[in-house]
């Protein structure tokens, strides 16, 4: 931001503002040295600062930004930045000083004074700041760029620089746009939640219907815009593509995402014309809870009332328990009647009795199994090299994995371990395929080793 | 949107209550994928998603950078507020009597403390900056620290509290507890206070012992004071002043 177009801008009106003369006395003006530094020092701080918060509020969506980290981004700029320096910078424009003039706009001569004059505005509690209105306003004043009511030229200006194909601006102008958007589309909203806007308001008889006329200009232009860039990339393509630092893809798509910007503000614009038509002046004071509080004191609220006043507004959320079966699984004791534990008899008859395939696969095997082991450990891959993974011609791997996973099918008596390997083994043969699998090692517990 | 990634996104807005698909720094696990899944997914599985959740007691709403402020520039945020014709079951207040402990004391005293928190935080939100609860957008004006928390309520306790006369109160149980803090169980019962306001999604945790009004929070107040506070207010104690209406000139000259 320069801040020399601004100070020319305000200069003498802020001498007028201060005048010492009284009435009567010699017309010529005397006070022609300027207090304080003649080295621009707090002014460029002051530059760099705006700078600064604009870039963070166009990144953070009008954010508060810390002390410390505001000291970090500005000495990226500039690196000898004395940290009292910038807060007394910080201090200056963050303080409103009253400037009082006269408003002939409506026929009378009013004496009107306006405090409006801070360009960063501190929370009330934490050193945070960001950019007044004011203060945005001062950085796109020195730049030639003005609110949404403005955003046709700026629109305009996108448009001629694409039809000179001077497409290096075109980044920064549709930015600069979607900031406009951005920033007349929150305002307006913040002065309907306000409850100041109903259909007699200045904003609804004036500023919405202008906006409304912004936006359909302005759609159009971008149109136009969007379709040149088109036509660019149609034409001569190949030139462009080797002779341009930008890509015309990316353009169309900024261009494309400032039209959506305000496509939405206008939808947006309808609805909130809708609300503050239907709203009837019911603008009330802020509520003083302080009040509200005290009279909890005065009065101790029910627990019924808490409670109700909990669930409503209380900071709750779910604790994360939820219910699963797998959470009683063990603990539970399904108890049955005695209706259904009675034996039940197959009373059809002819109907083929199909053995279990677990049963099954035991009978086959389980003997096998059982005197393998008397001789020592069994590992899975020994298992599957016997082929006890196939029972009456089909393959029942499950089966055989079963009884590594729950030994004690095989024998009540003795107790059998189970040793897992570190490694991942594979496996491939005709009968199961691909596989990749863990060599378990079933063996029975030796009385007397551990003794 | 399919059914299990649908299932994720509820599970996430029911626990956490907003996700933003640009959140601020890294976000919580999933929040990215799980806020663009909801962002990109048709009308359809939208209009079911909201009547699940509408069904669980909450609503949906989604602000984008145009209309709320705080926001990354073209991200999105979706909140689950609560519904007042429809409290969630899911949810309870033994939650807060237990995260207000600090040792043995009695719930009643616990929730005095977090009630009394409460509304002092409220004014500092909204009565100390004259914004009025359907303010929404201001929220991100709420920064505060823990010890201007804890300033604001010794300053509450010490300018209003005390100077009550006994003939005032119709019940003595929260003056009792109030007036008997010894100076530092303010500040513990702050901490417990704000910790539990993190959790619960009503205020921001901005680092460096930084926190501000969530917009969950402000959007909850925005939708629910008329219908709930206001009344709770008035059922408990109306309050002396009465609400002032303020009418422009304006609107006196024209009829």
């Amino acid at each position: 931001m320069k801040c020399l177009p601004l100070l020319r801008l305000s200069a003498r009106l802020l001498d007028l503002h201060d005048a010492q003369r009284e009435p009567g006395n010699s017309p010529v003006y005397t006070q022609e040295e300027r207090a304080g530094r003649g080295d621009g020092r707090y002014l460029d701080l002051a530059c760099i600062v705006l700078d600064v918060l604009r870039g963070l509020a166009h990144e953070s969506g009008n954010e508060f930004i810390g002390f410390d980290a505001l000291l970090i981004s500005v000495r990226e700029v500039e690196p000898q930045v004395d940290s009292e320096d910038l807060r007394y910078v910080l201090n200056v424009l963050a303080r409103p000083t009253e400037l009082w003039a006269i408003d002939r706009s409506d026929g009378r001569a009013d004496l009107v004074s306006d405090k409006q004059t801070h360009l960063v505005e501190r929370t009330h509690y934490a050193d945070d700041y960001r950019l007044t209105s004011i203060g945005r306003d001062a950085i796109s004043v020195s730049s030639n760029i003005s609110d949404f009511a403005y955003a046709e030229g700026d629109a305009l200006k996108l448009l001629r620089a694409i039809e000179s194909g001077d497409l290096d601006v075109v980044p920064s102008f549709s930015d600069g746009l979607l900031d406009t958007i951005r920033f007349a589309s929150v305002e307006l909203r913040q002065e309907i939640e306000r409850g100041q806007v109903d259909k007699d308001s200045e904003v609804f008889k004036v500023k919405m219907p202008r906006f409304r006329d912004v936006i359909e200009k302005t759609s159009e232009l971008l149109r136009q815009a969007e379709a040149r860039l088109k036509s660019w990339r149609a034409t001569d393509s190949d030139e462009l593509d080797d002779t341009l630092a930008v890509d015309v893809y990316d353009l169309e798509h900024q261009v494309l995402r400032v039209y959506q910007a305000l496509e939405s503000f206008g939808r947006d614009l309808a609805e909130l014309t809708k609300i503050a038509a239907k709203r009837r002046t019911s603008a009330v004071s802020a509520t003083d809870f302080l009040e509200v509080a005290l009279n909890l004191v005065k009065r101790p609220p029910s627990d019924r009332q808490l409670e109700s006043m909990f669930r409503r507004f209380g900071p709750l959320r779910l604790d994360g328990i939820f219910p699963s079966p797998a959470d009683v699984r063990g603990r539970v004791r399904v108890s049955l009647t005695k209706a259904e534990m009675a034996p039940r008899f197959e009373t059809a008859v002819g109907a083929v009795e199909v053995a279990d395939t677990r049963l099954r696969f035991l009978g086959e095997y389980g003997d096998v199994i059982r005197a393998r082991l008397a001789s020592g450990p069994l590992p899975l891959s020994e298992a599957l090299e016997r082929g006890w993974c196939v029972l009456d011609g089909t393959l029942e791997l499950a089966e055989l994995l079963g009884v590594y996973v729950a030994p004690w099918a095989l024998t009540e008596g003795e107790p059998i371990e189970l040793r897992i390997p570190r490694e991942v083994a594979t496996r491939s043969d005709g009968v199961v395929g691909e596989l990749i699998y863990s060599d378990l090692e079933l063996a029975r517990v030796e009385r007397g080793a551990s003794a | 949107m399919n059914r299990i990634e649908m299932g994720r996104v509820q599970a996430f807005l029911l626990q956490h209550r907003r996700m933003e698909t640009i959140p601020r720094g890294k976000g919580r696990v999933d929040e990215r994928e799980l806020a663009r899944l909801l962002n990109d997914a048709d009308l359809e599985a939208r209009t079911e998603l909201e009547g699940l959740l509408q069904g669980f007691g909450f609503d949906l709403v989604a602000l984008d950078d145009f209309q709320t402020q705080g926001l990354a520039h073209g991200g999105k945020v979706f909140l689950l507020p609560r519904r007042l014709d429809q409290v969630s079951a899911l949810f309870s207040e033994r939650w807060i009597d237990e995260r207000m402990q600090l040792k043995n004391e009695t719930i009643t005293t616990r929730r005095i403390w977090f009630t009394q928190l409460w509304f002092v935080l409220l004014a500092l939100f909204y009565t100390h900056r004259n914004r009025v609860a359907t303010e929404v957008t201001r929220y991100v004006e709420t920064t505060f620290t823990r010890a201007d928390l804890v300033q604001a309520m010794h300053e509450y306790i010490n300018d209003m509290v005390r100077k009550l006369g006994q003939d005032a109160l119709k019940g003595d149980v929260v003056y009792n507890c109030l007036i008997s803090e010894s100076g530092a169980q303010v500040d513990k019962y702050a901490g417990r206070f704000i910790e539990l306001m993190v959790d619960g999604a009503q205020v921001d945790d901005l680092g460096a012992d930084r926190y501000r009004q969530s917009l969950l929070g402000a959007l909850e107040m925005k939708n629910n004071h008329l219908q709930g506070l206001e009344p709770w207010i008035q059922a408990t104690g109306p309050l002396e002043a009465g609400r002032e209406l303020l009418v422009r000139p304006s609107d006196s000259s024209e009829g």
